[in-house]
């Protein structure tokens, strides 16, 4: 049997298919796919490589070649959408600076307004042309995956999160309203990394999980708009929460996404009868293993998300910038090894 | 190509019948809150009102109360065992940031009126430095503890995010307090800390440096001098009473969890 390629294998598996082996992914996480070895060995850096295309795309098939990552992803940070609507970004300086919203522009719904060009505007049109130029050069080889924020993340980063925190309980409407906004954004920001050759969208929703808010309020507030967004998304798509989200795996599983991307406190086996046909994707500790470990430790704590059940084996939440490769290429040999279908 | 699109009919129907499920008994009725409000009134309605995030009710019975109660009274017997009760909710579970963050803004506005009352700032039992991480914007955790430590009764010196080394030292030396805290939530910018606590070991300044936040773990916390590892923002006024009865840092690290009166693993993450 011809071998399958990491795309073949990676749409396989989301569509419910048999496959040969698990892969070794990172479609999804807060953090991204680049570290600062990929960084020196290649002599592109962060932070312009944030802000071109040429250099996001050459970084990203970077993480593949030098670890054996099966996919590639880009952007490598969180704040395409806020700095879009108007957001002041701080990018930092260092190598493994990651750009964060220091600035929020909206205090109430009447403030809020869509630009009619919102693809146009700040980093937007480099993410869009970065995902083309990985389409041409290995979209037929590898699985291209790209990120949009989920409603509540988006909506929290537009008012600020502390504000947007209160309001949960001070100001429901006005939460529904940011949510709601964001919700339009985010599928028209979606629609269009597809366009440009996406082939997995990526949506997180770190700000609604249930290390800052109650489950309760993730039924009410975050998990109709993150329905209405893959509803209206006809391709490949995925949901991260990252913190202690066991308590609403149910409920991410519900939403119509093709997997759930989950990190390591979560129990892989336990929440495994409870997502049906959704696959998971994770959960090797991003922090204690993947950055501080040493590959022994990769190694067995890849053995044990195997054996407990995930679909792809993937960091938690993502590389932190300063992940060894070491470790991430022990990431990916482990789950060669262990990984294969019987 | 056909991509498969996952049907599930009955999202639909939920999303618009959102189900809520509303806790199964009054929040006056749980342990945490029975266990830590007076019995007497007005301090009982006014530590729930607190409880409850309800400003205008705190302010309202504040206001009541000042007639015939010194406004001290008021904050330690009434208030501050409010914001205790909302530090066991949330350590239980129950209660989330949001609830804890609008009753750490109902705590401050009765306190606002209790001193405006005094004529002056209430006299504070110790003085608190605090940051979060330079390079780190997210502060959610560092205002927490603000909150629970101004609530408490300390003096706390609120330096913000983004803070560069420099600025925490040149403030622990200004300022002489008898704790520094720090938290990261990011991975790359948590090295400032060491860099911290060899400049203060440096000038020979040996006070407590309390780091926490989702970047951090006991076991890196405690890999330089001065560090102790916070596990929740909660902690902060039972630490700051054992630092203000002269505990120090090497003590910190091994008596955590019998100062907070809560098992925490460390891991941090
Ligand atoms: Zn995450």
């Amino acid at each position: 049997m011809v071998e399958l390629t990491p795309k073949e294998r990676a749409f396989k598996i989301l569509k419910g298919e048999k496959v040969d082996r698990i892969p070794a992914t990172s479609l999804a996480g807060c953090g991204g796919t680049v570290n600062v070895e990929m960084q020196e060995a290649t002599g592109i850096f962060w932070p312009e490589a944030h802000k071109d295309p040429e250099k996001m795309a050459k970084l990203a098939i970077a993480s593949y070649e030098l670890t054996g990552l099966e996919c590639v992803r880009v952007p490598f940070d969180f704040v395409e959408e806020p700095e879009a609507l108007g957001c002041k970004i701080k990018f930092g300086e260092k190598v493994d600076s990651v750009p964060a919203v220091v600035e929020h522009v909206f205090s109430s719904p009447e403030e809020l307004k869509k630009p009619e060009n919102i693809l146009e505007l700040g980093r937007i049109p480099v993410v869009l042309k970065a995902i083309e130029i990985l389409k041409e050069r290995v979209g037929d080889f590898l699985p291209i995956s790209s990120l949009a924020l989920g409603p509540f993340t988006l909506a929290a980063m537009l008012a600020g999160e502390a504000r947007f925190l209160t309001w949960v309980l001070k100001k429901p409407d006005y939460v529904r309203a940011f949510v709601d906004f964001s919700t339009d954004v985010i599928i028209e920001y979606a629609k269009a990394q597809y366009k440009a050759g996406s082939h997995i969208v990526q949506i997180g929703d770190p700000t609604a999980s249930p290390d800052l808010i109650s489950p309760d309020a993730f039924r009410q507030f975050a998990k109709p708009a993150l329905i209405e967004v893959a509803d209206n998304l006809d391709g490949l798509k995925l949901l991260h929460i990252c913190g202690k989200a066991e308590s609403i795996v149910p409920d991410m599983a519900d939403c119509g996404y093709h997997g759930i991307s989950v990190e390591e406190s979560v129990n892989i086996s336990r929440i495994k009868t409870l997502v049906g046909n959704v696959k998971i994707l994770g959960n090797i500790n991003s922090k204690r293993t993947l950055l501080f470990g040493k590959p022994e430790e990769v190694e067995a704590e890849v053995k044990l998300a195997i054996a407990s059940g995930v679909d792809f084996v993937e960091p938690g939440c993502g590389f932190a910038p300063r992940t060894p490769t070491r470790n991430i290429k022990a990431m990916v040999e482990a789950t060669k090894k262990f990984g294969v279908k019987t | 190509m056909v991509l498969p699109k996952i049907k599930n009919t009955d999202f639909i129907f939920r999303r618009y019948n959102v189900e809520l499920e509303g806790p199964a008994i009054p929040v006056e009725e749980t342990p945490e809150v029975k266990g830590a409000l007076p019995k007497e009134e007005p301090y009982k309605s006014l530590a729930l009102a607190v409880v409850k995030g309800d400003t205008d009710i705190v302010l309202s019975k504040v206001k009541d109360a000042l007639k015939t109660i010194k406004p001290l009274d008021i904050i330690e017997k009434g208030l501050a065992k409010g914001m205790d009760a909302v530090g066991a909710l949330y350590a239980s579970g129950t209660y989330f940031l949001p609830n804890v963050m609008v009753a750490a803004d109902a705590m401050m506005a009765g306190i606002a009126e209790c001193e405006k009352a005094l004529g002056k700032a209430t006299e504070k039992k110790g003085k608190v430095v605090c940051h979060v991480a330079e390079g780190d914007p997210h502060d959610i955790g560092k205002n927490l503890v603000v909150m629970f430590l101004r609530a408490a009764g300390y003096d706390v010196i609120d330096l913000g995010r983004d803070v560069p080394i420099e600025t925490v030292v040149d403030a622990v030396k200004k300022e002489k307090p008898m704790w520094l805290t720090g938290t990261a939530l990011m991975t790359t910018t948590m090295s400032a800390f060491p860099k911290i606590s060899e400049k203060l070991k440096s000038m020979g300044i040996d006070i407590p440096f309390g780091c926490g936040g989702g970047a951090l773990s006991k076991e890196w916390v405690e890999s330089f001098d001065l560090g102790f590892f916070g596990a929740k923002a909660h902690h902060a006024p039972k630490l700051a009473d054992a630092i203000l009865k002269g505990m120090g840092w090497k003590d910190l690290r091994v008596k955590y969890n019998e100062v907070v009166g809560e098992y925490s693993t460390g891991k941090g993450w």
